[in-house]
């Protein structure tokens, strides 16, 4: 299986802190790897540097065998990889507005951006919530929103920060659902969270990041990294 | 005259010149609205892209321009009808252009002490904006540009109020105004010059009659910006209320 991302020696250090540091990790194309670890473990900024929205302080990344460069990696990866935050931000209009916002920068035709739209708003249970502000939605809605818009985008690499924080039980059957759909389709998914809860059985490989260190018992299961 | 009377005859001409629809003062009215909404639009065109790359991005030049910005705010307005004035007087490098002495050239000064002021308060105000807004833009495939317009759009009222406060300070400079305008009667004579005027002349009453003219139109206009943002669906918060 290919590999997709290759880290050497990757550090990020915040204010003199050192907030994340692998000495080597790769993460194969097609896989779900899901990144577990106390808070401040670094998995929101591992899932940021491997998004291309933060460059690491030293150390290397490269995806598809070719090194990310220090800026404008994400520009490089925009078409590939999207990133659904821990702590998503909603632009300023509706749910459906927020959903659709990736699409319209796609050049998509319209009548196909919007069925997209419907699709994982349907999929995600927000339907009923497409025409609402956005910003006036619940954490667990905003949640879903965030992983809707950020599936919509049909990327090959779909990163999700903390995606079952704030949702209910019976929604977190829907992103699970999701995710599981994503898997079948043969993205390649990173999921970073604390608890896996009903994402655990479709994950390929666990990395456990104790004091953002990638731990040295990695979980493999097939053929991940 | 006590000084209270002064006032009061003041508000009382004030009152009088407006209701009269005196020709001379409707015109100097006419001629300061056109001149410094046409210099404050054509300044955010400028001002506010200037001020959302300075306030959104990071580059290595970006304190020192955020500095020139912040301080060319405090350009005097003299200065720049001074340095207008060497530029568009007959013997200057623009003087075949004929401007001196026109509204035109009222409007160039103005746009020059507009622009900034609207690129340093909006870069402030992106500056400001929760930085979650470019990361998720960035997440979501935006490219540079897309992503300052989805800034813009984001902090859309504080960019505005940005505008209004460089409309605030142009409509009541008088340096430019005087220098290469000229205080022509019916022609380059704005509310400001005309203050200046008849305060020269002693006639301080009709001076501040016509500075409160002035107050009723920059009050008109920031009440029909805050109508516009309320009206607007393009300034609505929200589409449906919350549940």
């Amino acid at each position: 299986m290919a590999t997709l991302y290759e880290a050497r020696d990757l550090t990020k250090v915040y204010a003199g802190q050192t907030v994340l540091s692998i000495r080597d990790l790769r993460l194969g194309e097609g896989t779900c790897s899901a990144l577990v670890g106390p808070n401040g473990a670094g998995k929101s900024t591992l899932l940021e540097i491997l998004a291309g929205l933060t460059a690491p302080t030293s150390g290397t990344l490269t995806y598809r065998g070719r090194a990310c460069p220090r800026n404008g990696a994400a520009a490089r990866l925009a078409g590939e990889v999207t990133l659904a935050l821990q702590h998503p931000y909603m632009f300023r209009g509706t749910v459906r507005h927020n959903v659709a916002y990736g699409l319209r920068g796609r050049h998509l035709p319209r009548r196909e951006a919007r069925h997209r739209a419907e699709r994982y708003l349907a999929a995600l249970g927000l339907l009923g919530l497409a025409d609402r502000d956005a910003r006036r939605l619940s954490g667990g809605e905003t949640q879903r929103v965030s992983i809707a818009r950020a599936l919509a985008l049909e990327t090959p690499v779909v990163l999700l920060d903390e995606p079952l924080s704030h949702v209910d039980a019976d929604h977190q059957e829907l992103i699970v659902a999701a995710v599981r759909r994503l898997r079948d389709d043969g993205r390649t998914i990173v999921i970073a969270a604390h608890d896996l809860n009903g994402l655990r059985p479709m994950v390929d490989r666990l990395i456990t990041l104790p004091n953002g260190e990638c731990g040295p018992e990695d979980e493999r299961r097939g053929e991940a990294g | 005259m006590s000084a209270m009377d002064t006032l009061w005859s003041a508000l009382e001409e004030a009152f009088r010149l407006i209701g009269a629809a005196d020709a001379e003062v409707y015109g100097a009215a006419a001629l300061s609205l056109g001149v410094s909404l046409a210099a404050v639009g054509l300044a955010s065109l400028v001002g506010v892209p200037l001020g959302v790359a300075a306030g959104g991005s990071h580059f290595r030049l970006r304190p020192l321009i955020l500095a020139i910005l912040n301080t060319l705010m405090a350009l005097p307005t003299v200065l720049i009808g001074l340095l207008l004035y060497v530029m568009l007087s007959r013997r200057g490098p623009a003087g075949a252009l004929g401007l001196l002495y026109t509204p035109w050239a009222m409007v160039l000064g103005q746009f020059i002490l507009a622009i900034p002021i609207v690129a340093a308060l909006s870069a402030a105000a992106v500056q400001g904006a929760d930085p979650r807004v470019i990361k998720s833009a960035r997440t979501l495939g935006a490219g540079r540009l897309r992503t300052w317009l989805t800034l813009a759009s984001e902090t859309r009222l504080a960019l505005f109020a940005a505008a209004a406060a460089a409309f605030g300070r142009v409509v009541g400079e008088v340096g430019i105004s005087m220098m290469v305008g000229g205080n022509i009667r019916h022609y380059t004579r704005n509310l400001t010059t005309a203050i200046a005027l008849e305060t020269s002349k002693g006639e301080i009453a009709l001076g501040i009659a016509l500075g409160i003219v002035l107050m009723i139109i920059a009050l008109g206009v920031n009440l029909a910006v805050q109508a516009f943002q309320q009206r607007s669906p393009l300034w609505r918060r929200s589409t449906r209320p919350a549940t």
